[in-house]
């Protein structure tokens, strides 16, 4: 039983921490904010992090740190945001692994759910499957033909990545048992597959886009709902008959639990704003990042969306071959 | 003294086998649970497993040979200066993230030189604050890493 | 022919412009700072500074991002030989004999000898650069996981002769090496291995934490418990030039450590790191008298050091004719060029040549701009070593904590370098030398990713390694040397042999 007394300390509860968050985001920001990215500098979380880093500080008129904190599995980083203080200052660049990691890892040290809350999804960019010239098949389902007749394989950024999930759902799909073998980055996978090393390799458009062009690697399909503009004549993996195998690289920012709404839509409404001033736009585009930007209302439905929909393949999959 | 004693020849080689042994014993425990998969298909404890094995072979070969060959006897053990040295590290690892760079700095100068055979007290202090202003400067400000300098 | 003089004149045209000299120099100082600084490496650098450049004209910028590249490998090896830190994995090389030679007075010596070394062997990689990239980058394509596996075995056999002590040791340490190396995630299952729940662990040990701990912290105890060695460091410091015997001793190791670097550099991902070892072993192995290496021996400085440079250099190659990064730091410089708008790939040389021939011209510039700057600041070097042990080693202790902090951002770093250093300090009394487990720490996880690859991709038939012929010529080279270091004997023999002679 809820008595009247409760009910009434619990509205004025409310009210207190909306007003208090609206104050916070009146004042938000009036020092640097932290941008935790847990890859590397020069891989594709890094990147866009620093495209936009720039121009955001000139945004919201506060210094805007880029902190690498790199580990195989984003993991490191992760934990240092979901114990950070919830007031928008430190906040994550959440990319693949952050949605993967509970149906992947046995353990993690914080709840990818719990611990989070969303600010904005950035952007995603499809993974476009590219075959070695030597390999007899043009389309995707001549492709899967082959592989349930002959042994292949294919090369990946590393387990966990988006790469090698798309691989992993095609195998599941399409009911083939291409081999999966993973690299540290999507670079030497390249680099695998242009020596003829393996069958074929998933990776981002960007760079594949100079050696299909050149012919030195066929493109097979790539994944998302529809065509890309740089390349419109590779077909998507619905058009190529399969459904349900479209895993998109994918980048966006978290913050700790309880940082205010009010304050991670500031800081989303900057984001969204920077990303589409014409040039940044244009630039992403090259780079292969298609922009989304939605709202941290949104952005929380997805990724528990995504979370879920992760654990759920976990339990039909082994993920970590 | 008849066959229960059995003289260290070579007491350096030895420790450095029991060294090891101890290693080798502690990637076996600790890498037991991991899968060991087939030379084929290796799993992720193949490795780890074969490699602490090769390190007991390497340890009780190197025992044994320790008890048969002469070699050099130990060397005395600087152990004072030794930890100092190690502890003035562990101290910047504590200090660092509370303290700043600054503060940091000067305190792991002036705890280190403790360590010294010669050490000069008043030069050190002296020391200790030109090295706090130039690392605040030079890393910090100049290149900006991530450090904070000033207490926070 | 002339196609090529036009092309380096276009190149040259565009590196010789003001601004464009003015950024290599920027990069290349820039480069030498955080080269001489333990730990703070180029990698991190080139990250802070990418969004600076992006005001700055494409040529411009990546002209100053490789700048800081080769500038940082000319200051590494500064602090190798004066203090025994090596930043990187090259340096451990340059660290066994450099800093040898140091502590016998001969530290300006071994500096002049390192850069002029590298920039001998930036030169003749730039011209490799230019005239057989596209063959260069087609032996980087015949290297699957088959090839590498057998070249990290070659290199972790030839880790044995980086030893001057016990061969039994150092087979020990490799092992031990290879032990460290499996810390972390495992690439090919993402399993933890060792990590005791700790996720900075989960990325392994830093490269520059053991070295650090091993090589610097260990020498330091040791240097204070001796006392007065430094102070006769410091009054025999004597002639900072090369004596004429030693330049002669030094050009032939020289023009083999580049072909050498030359060569391995070209290879994705491990190829440059066994460039410095690979030229050491072969001279250890040429040499007449072996015994002089790890006592100070200018040819284990003048190859390790040349090879080092010509790799840093030939390893623009995959990414200038592919866009394939080799490192992480050419990763980074595909972003620099992508947020100019350029797409990286097999067709910049044709669609930009006035970046690519100006990006190789301005190489050569850097590099002499590197010599320029690198001799006159020897003696400042040199000076260095004047300053008392009593102080020096506080701040050595000092820029190697920030150093190694600065990895990860992590003091877990910090306290792991002092475990390390207690190794080294146990390592040292026990006569067991830490170069080898280096090796087999860079290298092991390499050679098992590979091997664990390869026999994915032959359905874990082992045959592969002998039926492709590049991975079967490494192995039976690795076989050789294997049998060369095993025979100690019949070598102590023989060197005995030389002597009475």
């Amino acid at each position: 039983m809820i008595t009247k007394r409760q009910l009434l300390g619990s509205l004025v509860g409310v009210a207190l921490a909306a007003a208090a968050g609206g104050a916070a985001a009146q004042s938000f920001p009036s020092g640097p904010v932290k941008i935790i990215v847990p890859r590397a500098p020069g891989g594709g979380s890094d990147n866009i992090t620093r495209m936009i880093g720039p121009a955001l500080e000139k945004k919201l008129g506060v210094p805007v740190v880029i902190e690498n904190r790199p580990d195989a599995t984003a993991v490191l980083g992760a934990d240092l945001v979901a114990k950070a203080k919830p007031d928008g200052y430190t906040v994550y660049l959440s990319d693949n692994s952050f949605y993967q990691n509970p149906a992947i890892l046995d353990s993690l040290p914080y709840d990818t759910i719990k611990d989070f809350t969303a600010v904005t999804m950035l952007a995603q960019g499809p993974v476009i499957l590219i075959v070695h010239p030597s390999i007899q098949a043009k389309t995707l389902p001549e492709l899967i033909a082959l592989a349930k007749k002959s042994k292949l394989t294919f090369a990946s950024g590393g387990i966990g990545s988006s790469t090698h999930l798309v691989g992993v759902m095609l195998n599941l799909k399409a009911g083939t048992s291409i081999t999966h073998v993973p690299f540290k980055s999507s670079g030497p996978a390249l680099n695998a597959l242009l020596g003829g090393h393996v069958s074929m390799q998933f990776g981002g458009i960007s760079s594949a886009r100079p050696f299909v062009e050149q012919g030195k690697v066929r493109a097979i399909a790539l994944t998302g709902d529809r065509r890309d503009p740089s390349m419109p004549d590779v077909p998507t993996f619905q058009e190529g008959g399969l459904q349900g195998a479209d895993v998109t690289s994918v980048w966006g920012i978290h913050a700790p639990a309880g940082t205010p709404l009010a304050v991670r839509r500031v800081l989303r409404d900057a984001v969204v704003a920077v990303m589409r001033e014409p040039e940044m736009t244009k630039t992403l585009a090259e780079r292969g990042y298609d922009i989304i930007g939605n709202t941290p209302e949104e952005h929380q439905k997805q990724t528990e969306a995504l979370v879920t929909q992760w654990i759920e393949v976990g339990k039909k999959v082994n993920l970590k071959e | 003294m008849g066959l229960a004693t059995v003289r260290v020849r070579d007491p350096q080689r030895l420790l450095f086998a029991v060294f090891l042994l101890v290693l080798g014993a502690l990637g076996l425990a600790l890498g037991w649970k991991l899968p060991m998969g087939t030379a084929v298909r290796m799993g992720a404890g193949y490795l780890p497993k074969v490699l602490s094995g090769i390190l007991i072979l390497f340890g009780a070969g190197l025992s044994l040979s320790a008890l048969a060959v002469d070699g050099p006897p130990l060397d005395r053990w600087a152990w004072r200066r030794l930890g100092i040295v190690l502890a003035a590290l562990c101290l910047f690892g504590i200090l660092v993230e509370h303290a700043g760079l600054f503060v940091t700095t000067a305190v792991v100068v002036l705890f280190a030189t403790a360590a010294a055979p010669d050490r000069r007290w008043r030069e050190a202090a002296v020391f200790a604050l030109v090295m706090a202003g130039f690392c605040t400067l030079l890393f910090s400000v100049f290149l900006g890493l991530p450090l904070p300098a000033l207490p926070s | 022919m002339t196609d090529i003089l036009a092309n380096l004149a276009i190149g040259f045209g565009e590196a010789l412009s003001l601004t464009n000299l003015a950024f290599c120099l920027i990069g290349v100082l820039v480069g030498t700072l955080v080269g001489v600084l333990p730990g703070i490496g180029p990698l991190a650098t080139v990250a802070m500074l990418l969004p600076i450049t992006f005001a700055l004209q494409p040529v411009t910028a990546l002209i100053m991002l490789s700048g800081i590249y080769y500038g940082a490998q000319y200051g590494g090896s500064t602090t190798a030989i004066l203090v025994n830190l090596p930043g990187e994995a090259s340096s451990v090389v340059t660290c066994l004999d450099g800093y040898q030679m140091a502590r016998r007075g001969r530290a300006g010596a071994a500096l002049a000898v390192a850069a002029l070394g590298s920039f001998f062997a930036g030169t003749v990689a730039t011209v490799l650069i230019v005239t057989v990239a596209e063959p260069m980058t087609e032996l980087a394509l015949r290297f699957g996981p088959a090839e590498y596996f057998s070249l990290m075995v070659f290199g972790l056999i030839g880790a044995v002769v980086l030893a001057s002590g016990s061969v039994v040791n150092a087979l020990a340490m490799i092992v031990v090496g290879l032990l460290l190396g499996l810390i972390g995630i495992d690439v090919n299952s993402g399993a933890q291995r060792y990590t005791f729940g700790i996720p900075n662990l989960s990325d392994g040990i830093s490269f520059v934490t053991i070295a650090l701990g091993l090589f610097g912290i260990g020498d330091i105890v040791l240097n204070l418990e001796r006392g007065t060695d430094r102070s006769i460091l410091a009054t025999r410091l004597g002639g900072l030039w090369l004596t004429r015997a030693e330049a002669r001793q030094a050009a032939a190791p020289v023009v083999r450590g580049t072909l050498i670097g030359s060569m391995l550099g070209v290879l994705p991902g491990g190829g440059a790191v066994l460039s410095a070892f690979a030229a050491y072993t072969a001279e250890k192995k040429l040499a007449r008298d072996p015994t002089r290496f790890g006592h100070g021996a200018i040819e284990g400085v003048a190859a390790p050091e040349a090879a080092n440079n010509a790799g840093a250099q030939t390893s623009f190659i995959p990414m200038l004719t592919l866009g394939i990064p080799s490192n992480a730091l050419m990763a980074l410089m595909i972003g620099a060029l992508i947020m100019h708008g350029i797409q990286p790939g097999p067709q910049v040389l044709s669609s930009q040549p006035t970046l690519f021939w100006g990006l190789i011209a301005s190489m050569w510039i850097g590099n002499l701009m590197l010599l320029v700057i690198n001799l006159p600041l020897i003696g400042i070097w040199v000076a260095l070593l004047k300053v008392p042990y009593r102080l020096l080693y506080t701040a050595i202790l000092v820029f190697s904590a920030i150093g190694v902090y600065s990895i990860g951002n992590s003091v877990i770093d910090v306290f792991l370098t002092a475990v390390f250093g207690l190794l080294g300090y146990f390592f040292l009394k026990v006569g067991a030398e830490p170069a080898p487990l280096l090796l087999g720490f860079v290298l092991g996880p390499m050679m098992e990713e590979n091997l664990r690859r390869a026999m994915l991709i032959s359905g874990g038939d082992p045959m592969t390694f002998v039926e492709r012929p590049i991975s079967l010529g490494l192995l039976l080279a690795a076989a050789g040397l294997l049998a060369l270091a095993l025979l100690p004997k019949l070598r102590r023999a023989r060197a005995e042999a030389f002597k009475e002679a």
